[in-house]
Formats: structure tokens, C-alpha cells, sequence
């Protein structure tokens, strides 16, 4: 899913571009309407501690594409987050395990440029989209809800608010981003699980 | 209650305004709005009940605007981002907390001149944001990491002190008192508005 939808995304964007309507062959010849940005995440957790990972934090990457220009701009973006291994108190243990997890994103959305041009140093922004994860969780020693290994399967939603910062010649941004991003699921016989969490990015974009 | 729900309701109504006030005014123009960028940067005091408040302490925002470059009303958006640590009360106890957090303000300052080397304004706007809050010994039945969504409305007034007649680089001074509430700590409403001064450099 997440390598499906980059493609997916370019694909359309460069049928609604200068060259929409001519040949695959022209259209790569044509300007690009994309930009693809590259971030540096940082995530704190928060929630209930016996159905959540409050109190962990999450370091990862992301790549992004989304529009060029215009008031509101559709992305896609896909995003690998690591947490190392860190004490956490799961369903009813009492005691701390030590879990280790490692979740492949992808989200989709649209971001709401209010001054959208092409000649602003500042463009503030926010953003909404939905996400599905798959992640790898290890939990050592396992509790009676979650064993050793899972793989558990995420769905929820991210709003975003920042903004691009250009360079005189409006070619490189630099990107600073808050998010509040929830996702919901299972993980063993922990139902639901969520995962509620604030992200801190940084990002270049070019 | 009924004076959180009147302040709840203008809340809304200012940032359904706002919003719609920047949607109309790219409408209005055919031609794209030229921007000028400010970054802003000072102390926030927070203000509010004791029980459900950060009240006495401060945050340090540092705040990234984007304003309309001319007109007597000027449509502005900024996003904003802000760190705040010290002792929380919650409840009946205290404790130690951090809280970071980040707000999208639409808003609209109406600058009464528009040539001069002192161009005053003045300012309103909605505040829609989120929110992370952590606690070091949370009080029982509250959790330690909590954050939510904040809303709520900023008046402001302030100065441009340009370094040019008209169109120029300027130093900006603002103070406002904002209303922000926002679902964490256990708290349906925790306020989190109070005054700020901010000082800010307007390229």
C-alpha cells in the first residue's frame, strides 16, 4: 500500500499538469506540478498506560509528494518510525516489559495553503489525512495479552499544522511541522489499542 | 459553566470568521495575496482557575506569520509553536509538568495607517491547536502523558515600528490576551490562555 500510492499519486498529478492530455512520452518532458519532500520525525506518546505506549517516543523518516501549487494540495506520503527498546507497562502486567517496534505508514490527505503563492518567504498550512499502519512489535518478557512477536495492523487519522519557509529562489523549502496523529487496532488481545501521539518534523523539500 | 460555554460559543465564531474572512478575501482578489513573513518570539502568561490551569506560569512561543503586505485590513495566518515547563496544579495537588504544543491562527489586523515610520494595529483571531502535556507525579485517576486539541481566540494590539515610510522591514511589538482551552489533563476544559508579549521582525 504504501509503495502503490506514490506511484498512484504522480501518476494523476502528471495528467492534470501542462502536458495532461498528450502522450506518457511528452508528459515526462513537462514541468513537474510535484514536490517531494523529506522528513526527520520525532513522536511523543500519550494515552492510558495499559492500552497505549504513553510516555515512549518514536524517532523515523518520511518522504512525501504532494502539489506544487494551489489554495488546497493533495498528498501522499510514506513513513518508517522506530521505537528502541524501552520499558512499558502493557494490559494488566505489573510489571514493565521491554518493547522494541519498528511501523510502516502511509497516509494520504490534503493540506490548506491560505496564501498560496509561488512569491511568499512564509506559507503557514494545515493538514488532515488518514493512515494505516503495519508495525513490528517485540515484547520481552510477554504478557498475558501480547506475546513475543506481533504485527499489528493500525488505522486512524493526522492533522498537521506548519509551514514552508523558501529561499530566494523558492526552489528548496524547509518545512517545520506539529502533528497530532491517533490510530487505533489491536495488538495481541489488547483491544483496542491506540496510539495517540504528538510529532514533531522537520522537513526539506524540493 | 455558563461564562466557559459563552466563551466556548465566541471561540467558534471567531475562528468560523476568520477562516471565512481569508477564504472571501481569496475570492475577492484575482491576483495571488503577497505575503510579508514575520517571526515573532516573547512570553506567554498563563491565566485561569487554579484547579484546571497553568495559571502563574509561562510558555516561550516562537511564532511564524504570514500577512497580507498592504491594506487597512491585513489577513494574516500563523503557525505557532510553543514549549512551557514549571508546576502545574491539577485537581487538589500539584506537580511538575511539560507541555509543548502548536496552534494555526487565522486572523485579521486592521492597521488604521498605512504610511508612517509607527503603524499601529490591531488584532483578531481564532486559534485552533493541539496540545502534549506531561506530568511527573500525576494526581490519581489522571494520566501522566495526555494531549488534546486546543481552540479558542486571540485580541491583540500592537505596533510596527518600520525602518522606512511604507513597505519596509519593521520591528513589531504585540501584546494579547488570548482564550484557549483545551481537553487534557483530565480536564474537559484546561485553560490555557492568559496574556502574551511578543516582539517580532516583520523582512
Amino acid at each position: 500500500m504504501i509503495f502503490l500510492s506514490l506511484p498512484i499519486l504522480s501518476a494523476e498529478k502528471s495528467s492534470s499538469g501542462p502536458g495532461a492530455g498528450s502522450s506518457a512520452s511528452s508528459n515526462s518532458s513537462s514541468p513537474s506540478n510535484t514536490r517531494v519532500f523529506i522528513y526527520g520525525i520525532y513522536a511523543f506518546h500519550s494515552g492510558p498506560s495499559a492500552t497505549s505506549l504513553a510516555g515512549q517516543k518514536e524517532i523515523g523518516g518520511a518522504i512525501s509528494v504532494e502539489e506544487k501549487t494551489s489554495l488546497i494540495r493533495f498528498f501522499a506520503s510514506a513513513e518508517c518510525t522506530v521505537i528502541a527498546s524501552t520499558p512499558a507497562l502493557l494490559g494488566a502486567a505489573t510489571s514493565s516489559s521491554v518493547m522494541s517496534s519498528v511501523s510502516l505508514r502511509a497516509h494520504g490527505g490534503l493540506k490548506i495553503f491560505p496564501f498560496s503563492s509561488t512569491k511568499n518567504p512564509f506559507d503557514p498550512f494545515i493538514s488532515g489525512s488518514a493512515s494505516y499502519s503495519r508495525g513490528g512489535l517485540r515484547v520481552t518478557p510477554p504478557t498475558e495479552e501480547v506475546p513475543y512477536f506481533s504485527r499489528p495492523n493500525l488505522f486512524g487519522y493526522e492533522v498537521s499544522l506548519g509551514l514552508d519557509m523558501k529561499g530566494s529562489s523558492g526552489k528548496l523549502l524547509i518545512r517545520p511541522r506539529l502533528s497530532y496523529a491517533f490510530e487505533t487496532g489491536a495488538i495481541g488481545s489488547l483491544k483496542p489499542f491506540t496510539l495517540t501521539k504528538m510529532q514533531a518534523s522537520l522537513g526539506i523539500g524540493f | 459553566m455558563q461564562l466557559c460555554a459563552e466563551r466556548s460559543s465566541i471561540s467558534y465564531f471567531l475562528l468560523i470568521l476568520a477562516i471565512a474572512l481569508l477564504a472571501d478575501n481569496r475570492q475577492v482578489e484575482a491576483e495571488e495575496t503577497r505575503t510579508l513573513p514575520t517571526i515573532e518570539t516573547g512570553a506567554h502568561f498563563f491565566a485561569g482557575p487554579t484547579e484546571t490551569s497553568l495559571t502563574g506560569a509561562r510558555a516561550y512561543p516562537l511564532i511564524f506569520r504570514a500577512e497580507a503586505i498592504r491594506g487597512k485590513f491585513r489577513p494574516s495566518v500563523a503557525a505557532e509553536f510553543f514549549y512551557s515547563a514549571g508546576t502545574a496544579s491539577v485537581g487538589a495537588s500539584s506537580t511538575s509538568y511539560t507541555l509543548y504544543g502548536g496552534s494555526f491562527t487565522p486572523a485579521y489586523n486592521i492597521f488604521m495607517f498605512r504610511e508612517g515610520y509607527f503603524q499601529p494595529f490591531f488584532g483578531v483571531g481564532g486559534i485552533l491547536g493541539w496540545n502534549y502535556l506531561k506530568l511527573t507525579t500525576p494526581p490519581a485517576s489522571v494520566e501522566a502523558y495526555t494531549q488534546g486539541y486546543s481552540y479558542g481566540y486571540e485580541l491583540s494590539s500592537g505596533v510596527d515600528i518600520r525602518f522606512a515610510r511604507a513597505e519596509s522591514s519593521a520591528l513589531r511589538l504585540r501584546a494579547s490576551m488570548t482564550y484557549l482551552v483545551s481537553r487534557i489533563a483530565g480536564q474537559s476544559a484546561f485553560a490555557l490562555g492568559g496574556f502574551r508579549f511578543v516582539a517580532g521582525f516583520v523582512y
